[in-house]
């Protein structure tokens, strides 16, 4: 019976051990190396939950999700002074977690370690029109967007047969209205954003025979908009926050979203 | 008085006229024979002088423009036997001139103790050639133009060659217009200056200008005829005047086509930076192989090529080659390489991670070889490397075993101990946080359609109930009767139901369109007509205030009219 019991207890510890998913795995390579005493160990424990974060990524792609993830890629690349590649992943949490303050500190941070000055928001009648971009994401706007499109439908069913709350009913497609345009404008008037993570000059085309626009190279970590794409995306169009427009290749920048 | 007067005026005249009469036999002349010189010869010239054979001519007083000429006296001849008079002819030269009008000015000379000149006259100096000035065949300056390519004429994006235009020419010749749409190079990129060569070939004085290019995009690129034009000139000796020959001179070199064709896409490497050309690589250590955790090592790369262009070879990003990342930290900015001659140099920093890392891998680079027509990669070989951890400070240690001691580069010591963490722990992950949110991708869009699909039935479906409704609100001429009946007959409420009911069943059976019409508007004839009668009759009785019995009778006759137009 002891065996037997014993046996058991064996079971369902290895089976917990066995059973582990891959972002457990990776939160336990973290903490680890948190705790590492040595700085090998700590590189070591942090690439490994890098690796595995990254292969998280790979596996479920959770782009419309709640941003968690890109936190603690972005934290674990923070911890391993890559700090352009941690400025990227903390963009996107931003775009995911926008009211998230721990995501806009650590982004400061990283840009500062780097060296880089953050981006000025953007000004302009839609940044007045579509103030609610700061605080919603866009995966809530769309949930937003849907509960409010089956609110309409009872709302206007409820009307069709008993003629009332008309009032409410107007309030009601305002709101979807301004959601819907909201959800439009960053599908397909928003600036496609990308961070440069690997220094690199700008030339004045679409080409390294072209000089540079300036002497000095952008550093990685800046945020740009994307303006165009040439050589079918060999070339990328940007303008960085200083206004300075140009080419890059397009594998010294990586898209945010 | 006056007689003595008239007798001075004749002595005066007589001697003025002696004396001019006298002078009169002194003539002076001079001329270039023939009226005509030739270009590049001594122009001779003659001067005549009549004069009295007494007189005696100074010959080193002969002038022309006040500058003394040297005259040669040809002969005399006497102007006839009776004659005092004579003919002395002389000759003279002029230096060689130009073709072209001249006037030949007065010529003065002394004869007897006078001087005397003679009149200007002109002449023309012509060219040794025919009189329309054009050269013989065989010493008529020409010209020659030819286009080349100096280097291959299909490329690829690039790659270089030369565009070329050679000029044969003989003699001196004068261009004065040049296309020359190869040196234009357009759609090409120009690489460095034009290179002017002059020689000799075959009894041709050759000018060749050659210009490098570099290809830039794909396609065909036809450069139309080249063309020049100019003149032949020859430069007076004395002058140093041109002169310029017909006719004008033209060459032409036919259009020329170069076609740069694109990499092939088919097994193009991800890391192809448009190299062209066969290359080898070659990695060494410049610090020693043995290191400790996170010290710089400097890896430099040597790329070697014998035909091949080098200022598109670059290093792939060794940050995300395998072996390298999170195994090595590099620096952030990229190799830049120098070239020298055929090769190729690339310094790289690296610091280890740990001790686990036992080698520094191979590093590639990717190559098209346009001999072969296909992709090449190349690797260097892997270097192996021991890479401890940075011992702690003792001393006592380092004395027993001063042999195991690494040379370290002299850089910052890292330290052992990490750093504080400057942010906030990870929040642990559960499988929520793994997946988008729900309705939160773009699929909530299609929430718009269902929705207005599910409006769009609901509308209709209502629609038709209420059209149900409203036929149903439609009493029949039935249940109005009935409900008639169940009033007081004669009363107001029984007859307005009753009339109601008659219409309403006129309406029903087609007699009449619209059963709210007034009875006097109901047709007079047939069942229409009969129910219009007892209706109006019903009226009159009410009116005239007839007995209750004589409205019901009527009332009776409504009913069974009523049931008959049922039929």
């Amino acid at each position: 019976m002891k065996f037997l019991y014993f046996l058991v207890i064996i079971f369902f510890t290895t089976s917990d051990l066995l059973g582990q998913t891959i972002w457990e795995q990776a939160d336990s390579a973290y903490r680890q190396g948190e705790k590492a005493q040595t700085l090998s160990e700590r590189q070591k424990s942090f690439n490994q939950a890098l690796n595995l974060y990254l292969q998280a990524e790979e596996q479920y792609q959770p782009k419309y999700g709640n941003g968690k993830l890109y936190l603690n890629i972005g934290n674990t690349f923070f911890q391993l002074e890559e700090y352009p590649q941690a400025i990227l992943y903390y963009y996107r949490a931003q775009t995911l977690l926008p009211r998230n303050r721990q995501v806009d500190h650590n982004l400061n941070l990283a840009l500062s370690k780097q060296g880089v000055s953050e981006s000025s928001p953007s000004t302009g009648m839609w940044s007045y029109l579509f103030f609610f971009h700061n605080f919603i994401s866009l995966p809530e706007r769309l949930q937003l967007f849907g509960i409010l499109t089956l609110l309409l439908l009872f709302g206007i069913s409820f009307y069709v047969w008993k003629r009332q709350y008309k009032k409410w009913i107007y309030i009601l497609v305002a709101i979807w209205l301004l959601i819907l345009f909201s959800i439009a404008y960053s599908r397909f008037f928003a600036p496609i954003e990308g961070v440069i993570t690997h220094t690199t000059l700008l030339y004045r085309d679409a080409g390294r025979e072209y000089a540079p626009v300036s002497e000095k190279p952008i550093r990685a970590g800046i945020k740009v908009k994307i303006l165009n794409v040439l050589d079918k995306g060999e070339w990328l169009k940007v303008v960085t926050n200083t206004g300075e427009v140009g080419y890059l290749p397009y594998e010294n920048l990586t898209i945010i979203n | 008085m006056v007689r003595i007067l008239r007798l001075k005026f004749l002595l005066v005249f007589f001697l003025f006229s002696s004396g001019l009469a006298f002078s009169q036999d002194v003539k002076v002349t001079s001329n270039i024979e023939d009226e005509k010189g030739y270009e590049g010869f001594p122009i001779k010239g003659t001067i005549t002088i009549t004069h009295d054979r007494k007189q005696e001519i100074d010959i080193s007083s002969f002038k022309l423009s006040g500058k003394a000429i040297k005259a040669v006296k040809v002969k005399e001849v006497p102007l006839s036997a009776d004659s005092p008079l004579i003919i002395s002819i002389f000759s003279f030269e002029l230096p060689a001139q130009n073709r072209g009008l001249y006037i030949l000015p007065p010529v003065s000379v002394k004869v007897g103790r006078e001087e005397y000149q003679s009149i200007s006259s002109t002449y023309e100096v012509v060219g040794s050639a025919p009189k329309k000035e054009t050269a013989t065949v065989a010493t008529l300056p020409k010209l020659k133009l030819e286009a080349l390519i100096n280097g291959p004429v299909t490329l690829y994006p690039k790659q270089k060659t030369w565009f070329v235009y050679r000029f044969y020419f003989t003699g001196n010749i004068e261009l004065t217009s040049e296309e020359l749409p190869l040196l234009e190079a357009k759609g090409f990129k120009k690489v460095g200056d034009k290179i002017i060569k002059d020689s000799q070939e075959a009894g041709w004085a050759v000018q060749e200008i050659q210009q490098q290019v570099e290809a830039i995009a794909p396609g065909s690129y036809t450069f139309p005829s080249a063309k020049i034009e100019g003149f032949a000139y020859t430069v007076d000796p004395v002058s140093k005047k041109k002169s310029y020959l017909q006719p004008k001179l033209q060459a032409e070199a036919p259009p020329t086509t170069v076609t740069v064709v694109p990499f092939p896409t088919e097994n193009k490497p991800a890391n192809f930076s448009d190299a062209l050309g066969q290359f080898t690589i070659q990695s060494a250590l410049v610090t020693p192989s043995e290191t400790y955790v996170e010290s710089k090592m400097v890896l430099k790369v040597d790329v070697f090529t014998r035909d091949g262009t080098l200022d598109n070879v670059f290093l792939p990003d060794l940050s995300r080659q395998p072996g390298f990342q999170g195994v090595f930290r590099m620096s952030d900015l990229p190799p830049v390489g120098t070239i020298t001659g055929n090769n190729k140099s690339f310094t790289v920093e690296l610091y280890p991670l740990s001790t686990s890392v036992k080698e520094i891998p191979s590093i590639s680079i990717t190559s098209f070889d346009s001999s072969a027509n296909r992709y090449e990669t190349v690797k260097s070989d892997p270097i192996p490397i021991h890479v401890v951890e940075r011992p702690k400070e003792s001393k006592a240690v380092e004395k027993k075993e001063p042999e195991k001691q690494i040379e370290e580069p002299q850089i910052a010591p890292v330290p052992e101990t990490p750093s504080r963490i400057e942010i906030e722990g990870n929040e642990p992950l559960n499988e929520q946080d793994m997946f988008n949110k729900f309705f939160g991708t773009w699929m909530a869009l299609w929430l718009l359609p269902f929705a207005i699909t599910a409006l769009l039935i609901e509308l209709v479906i209502w629609r038709k109930l209420e059209q149900k409704k409203k036929i149903k609100k439609t009493k029949s001429s039935q249940e109005i009767w009935d409900e008639a009946i169940k009033q007081p007959k004669g009363s107001s409420e029984n007859l307005r139901l009753l009339y109601q009911a008659m219409l309403q069943r006129l309406q029903e059976r087609g007699f009449i369109q619209d059963a709210s019409i007034p009875i006097e508007q109901l047709p007079t004839d047939g069942e229409a007509g009969s129910v219009r009668e007892i209706l109006m009759r019903i009226e009159e009785l009410r009116f005239a205030g007839a007995p209750e019995s004589s409205i019901r009778q009527e009332i009776d006759k409504a009913e069974a009219l009523f049931a008959k137009v049922n039929k």
